[in-house]
């Protein structure tokens, strides 16, 4: 509940100070698309409350992946780590070049799917993408869009910002796709790119574009068939097959001039169509279809599998005698034999690239298939997905990525904890028993040397800041006598306890004003006790002195030191800030302000929020440990 | 003491009785706090910071913003007869930069605590007075402010405010977010305080009786509860003061404090720092005259709160 209220705090400190948080992150060189894609990628074009609910709890976001094939089929494996954006179509020029659409952009790879990089983001919702070559290419969408690039895509591979996230990088490319004017406004559903002049688009309500100059201009064929086209695909320039929804087939064999209805076997919507290389036609759809034509598309069989699909098959295609099918809940069909015998793969999901070991089975939903077949005859096939996962928030623990270093900030901020705690935690083993045991000596011995020296020397300790203390440590220990180190940076990967000596100045530090504050504590209740009735009769009853003591003085005297200990806990990672920032000690506090520096509010808001629930936490088990040790307060 | 001291109150009424009440309490608190031998101390130590807050830049052999000289050996160099403390990494002197430090940090911190003992009397004493609902919602809401630790919050606010405050302010933006900072952060722990001392005052029969002639919440809240809590928001402020100067000197020495090239202790340990093994004076004296100041402070609050009898227990709260 507290934590709740916290997080909305820091939430909204960070975010509803006046200004563009974007724009503060990034400085003010920032271009006007940089500061756009931040906003994007920080959910700023999202309302507040959204933005708040999708940090704490989490919210739907699309994921994208593509998994790739290297041997022929028989394993899959997830190529793009850490992929954010939804990739839905891909299409390969070969082995290595690729691109692939997402939602609103269009990404190119140059490694075979592992990294990739945006080269566009349009305005417009894009549905398929196919390359003539590795520079003639279109990209459809809905409202009749066509986009047309004849340069691969990308005018320059140097320029632009890089900003990366995982193994997804946006770059600024002066990209090289342009609109083109289709004619329509219908939305178009799938492109086929034959050679560099020759070009089909499927679309809404029957509808079919064909271009023969490479995409720059369209003209427009009627089919007489009311139902969505999903998916068109040529053998040749004069061969082609369409399909949709309710089972619609069409072909040609006049190059698009004329359309033919063909018999159709299903009445099941039909997604995806393809030629193998010995001209056989296939289509899949809905339920786990599958069809086959041997003569062009004219006479169509449906095939039959021995175990049954009932999911939707998505997508296929064919290069040389392999092909393949995926569908939804991660079904994948590869055949090698120009479809007489088709196998189902499994297809392996991992988020951290330990597919292979892991064994994992996706259900993820694959809708899109690029097969490539090498010169030398090796086969690469990559699937695409653009499921919508919950993305956790803070209740999942995910805090996501720091949109400065691309690293999890999950993982930055438990590092940071755990160095810290072990600060804080040596730093109160030692002052802890050690205060407590002097404070109680002297409150029991008031008004003695000792007493009034470590009295007067704990108030001095007590008005010293955390960076007097430790700047006068590492005068003393380090300048003049050389002792220890004045910093403790580490390496990276580096374990703390490598080296135990830069420990000792930053856990001095903070024992000193620890020690000194429990110290008054102990001291002052003691004293009070001591004062009290019923320690009087205790003593005159003829008790030993440390029988009173431990009997009677400590259960009493002790209670509201123990509050103060605790409420310690959360004063001492509010002052590690300080204490970590002297010795450059690798900790929360250090993180924070790091955060500061580079001004990653989302690397902020969750150290920040790391710190407070440590505070709010210590603050929670003191109230309990109080209620527990005090039975009179427990009616409240 | 208390009651009979209200009843001559309430009997004159006026519209100064109040302030006249409080300021004579104040007047003998203070007294009272002067006897103590700490609090004598501590009031010495204070006056002297204060002295030289209002006065020190007169004083002050050198400006603490230029450059002493342009010559590079003028840099870093040791006490002498022109420099008592030396100069720091710019060749500033150091004795006219500590002792032009002092204002920044005192008005900041005595003016961010004013702003959150007020802030927090008034809420402690109303929510207390009023109590019910309203009452356990207020401190839910301080429950929840009270599980954030002050630094934080003051550098969450600094740090992002101060890019984000387009408009200039007299003397710096830093200065007055920090002290909202402070305001804000002390608030909660002070209302929580007076509260409790509020819900003491409340059953008692001057209060029940004002209760009873008619008079307005308003009225009994601040002409009858607070006169006889001053010796607790004295207590408070005493302590919250030596808070304010450790969390204005953290923001200072972290950077996010008044900014550079203006004097400010905490800023100029951060400076110097690197110095410290071949000019250990430039930010030992910052940091001397830091601890200082809190010491005296500290050394006051004893003598305030043995004039006003809290044991001290209180700072738990």
């Amino acid at each position: 509940m507290t934590l709740l209220a916290v997080s909305l705090i820091i939430f909204s400190a960070t975010e509803f100070l006046p200004g563009d948080a974007a724009s503060v992150m990034l400085g003010q060189q920032a271009t006007p698309t940089v500061l756009e894609n931040l906003r994007h990628k920080m959910g700023l074009d999202r309302p507040a409350y959204a933005r708040y609910l999708g940090w704490v709890i989490g919210s739907p976001e699309a994921e994208g992946a593509v998994f790739k094939t290297n041997d022929g089929g028989s394993t899959w494996k997830r190529v793009a780590l850490d992929m954010i954006a939804p990739m839905t179509r891909t299409s390969f020029d070969d082995s290595k070049i690729g691109w692939a659409i997402s939602e609103k952009r269009i990404y190119s790879t140059e490694d075979g799917g592992v990294r990739w990089r945006r080269q566009i983001w349009t305005e417009d919702s894009l549905n398929a993408i196919a390359f003539a070559d590795a520079e003639n290419g279109l990209v459809v969408g809905e409202d009749g869009i066509v986009y047309r690039t004849t340069e691969g895509g990308f005018l320059s591979k140097d320029q632009g910002q890089l900003l990366c996230a995982g193994s997804t990088c946006e770059e600024e490319l002066l990209s090289t796709w342009n609109p083109v004017e289709s004619g329509t406004e219908l939305a178009l559903t799938d492109v086929a790119f034959v050679d560099i002049n020759h070009a089909w688009v499927s679309g809404d309500k029957g509808l079919i574009l064909f271009s023969t100059d490479g995409g720059l201009t369209w003209g427009r064929r009627d089919t007489g068939v009311e139902a969505r086209l999903l998916s068109v695909s040529f053998i040749g320039v004069d061969e082609g097959v369409v399909v949709g929804e309710n089972g619609t087939i069409l072909m040609t064999t006049d190059g698009g001039m004329t359309w033919q209805r063909s018999v159709s076997p299903t009445s099941l919507r039909l997604n995806a169509v393809a030629f193998a290389e010995d001209g056989t036609a296939w289509a899949v759809g809905d339920e786990g279809t599958m069809l086959r034509s041997k003569d062009g598309g004219v006479t169509w069989t449906q095939l039959g599998f021995q175990i049954p699909l009932t999911s939707a098959l998505r997508a296929v295609s064919f290069d040389g005698a392999f092909g393949a099918a995926v569908g939804a809940e991660g079904v994948v069909l590869t055949t090698t034999d120009n479809g007489d015998s088709w196998g189902r793969q499994e297809i392996l999901d991992s988020d951290d690239g330990s597919a292979i070991s892991q064994k994992v089975t996706t259900t993820r939903p694959l809708n899109g298939l690029t097969v490539k077949v090498s010169e030398s005859g090796d086969v690469s096939a990559w699937a695409t997905s653009d499921e919508k996962v919950w993305q956790w928030g803070l209740l999942g623990g995910d805090l996501g990525v720091s949109p400065r270093s691309g690293v999890s900030i999950f993982k930055m901020v438990k590092t940071g904890l755990r160095n810290s705690a072990i600060l804080a935690v040596v730093a109160f083993l030692v002052a802890v028993p050690t205060s407590l045991a002097a404070g109680v000596w002297v409150g029991v011995h008031p008004d003695t040397k000792l007493d009034r020296l470590l009295s007067q020397g704990s108030l001095l300790t007590i008005s010293l800041p955390e960076f007097v203390t430790g700047i006068l440590l590492i005068l003393i220990f380090s300048s003049w006598l050389e002792w220890l180190p004045s910093s403790s940076i580490m390496l990276p990967g580096e374990a703390i306890w490598s080296r135990p000596e830069v420990l000792v100045l930053p856990i001095l530090t903070i024992t000193g004003a620890l020690f000194a504050y429990i110290l008054r504590m102990a001291r002052s209740n003691v004293i009070e006790v001591m004062n009290s009735e019923y320690v009087r009769t205790a003593i005159l009853k003829g008790l030993p002195m440390h029988r009173v003591v431990i009997r009677h003085v400590l259960p009493n005297a002790l209670l509201p030191t123990i509050t103060v200990i605790a409420n310690n806990v959360g004063w001492m990672f509010g002052g590690l800030i300080i204490v970590e920032s002297i010795f450059a000690y690798p900790g929360i506090g250090r993180l924070l302000l790091a955060a500061i520096d580079t001004r990653d509010i989302r690397l902020l808001q969750s150290a920040a929020l790391a710190i407070a629930s440590v505070y709010a936490f210590s603050n929670l088990v003191a109230d309990l440990l109080y209620g527990a040790l005090n039975p009179r307060i427990r009616v409240t | 003491m208390a009651i009979e001291e209200l009843d001559s109150q309430v009997t004159t009424g006026g519209a100064n009785a109040l302030l006249k009440g409080a300021s004579r309490k104040v007047r003998r608190g203070l007294s009272i706090a002067l006897r103590t031998n700490s609090g004598r101390i501590g009031f010495a130590i204070v006056a002297f910071h204060l002295f030289l807050a209002i006065f020190g830049p007169l004083l002050a052999p050198y400006s603490p913003t230029d450059f002493t000289s342009e010559d590079l050996k003028i840099r870093l160099t040791g006490p002498s007869m022109e420099h008592l403390l030396g100069t720091d990494g710019f060749g500033r002197d150091v004795l006219s930069r500590v002792v032009a430090g002092a204002r920044s940090i005192i008005w900041i911190s005595f003016i961010g605590t004013a702003l959150g003992i007020t802030l927090g009397t008034i809420v402690g004493m109303t929510s207390g007075y009023i109590g019910g609902k309203i009452d356990q919602v207020v401190m839910r809401g301080v429950d929840v402010f009270l599980a954030f630790p002050g630094l934080l919050l003051a550098l969450l606010v600094i740090n992002l405010g101060v890019q984000r405050i387009g408009i200039d302010l007299w003397p710096s933006k830093e200065a007055w977010l920090i002290i909202i900072t402070i305001g804000i952060a002390f608030m909660p722990a002070n209302s929580r305080v007076i509260r409790s001392a509020a819900l003491a005052i409340k059953p008692l029969e001057f209060v029940q009786s004002a209760r009873l002639r008619g008079e307005s919440s308003f009225y009994i809240i601040f002409r009858e509860v607070l006169p006889n809590i001053i010796p607790v928001v004295a207590v408070e402020a005493s302590i919250r003061v030596s808070f304010a100067l450790l969390l204005t000197a953290g923001l200072g020495f972290l950077g996010l404090g008044v900014q550079p090239p203006t004097p400010d202790w905490g800023l100029m340990v951060s400076e110097n720092r690197e110095f410290l093994s071949i000019a250990p004076w430039a930010a030992l004296a910052p940091a001397m005259a830091m601890a200082s100041l809190v010491v005296g402070v500290n050394l006051l609050t004893d003598g305030v709160r043995e004039a006003a009898q809290l044991p001290i227990s209180q700072e738990a709260s």
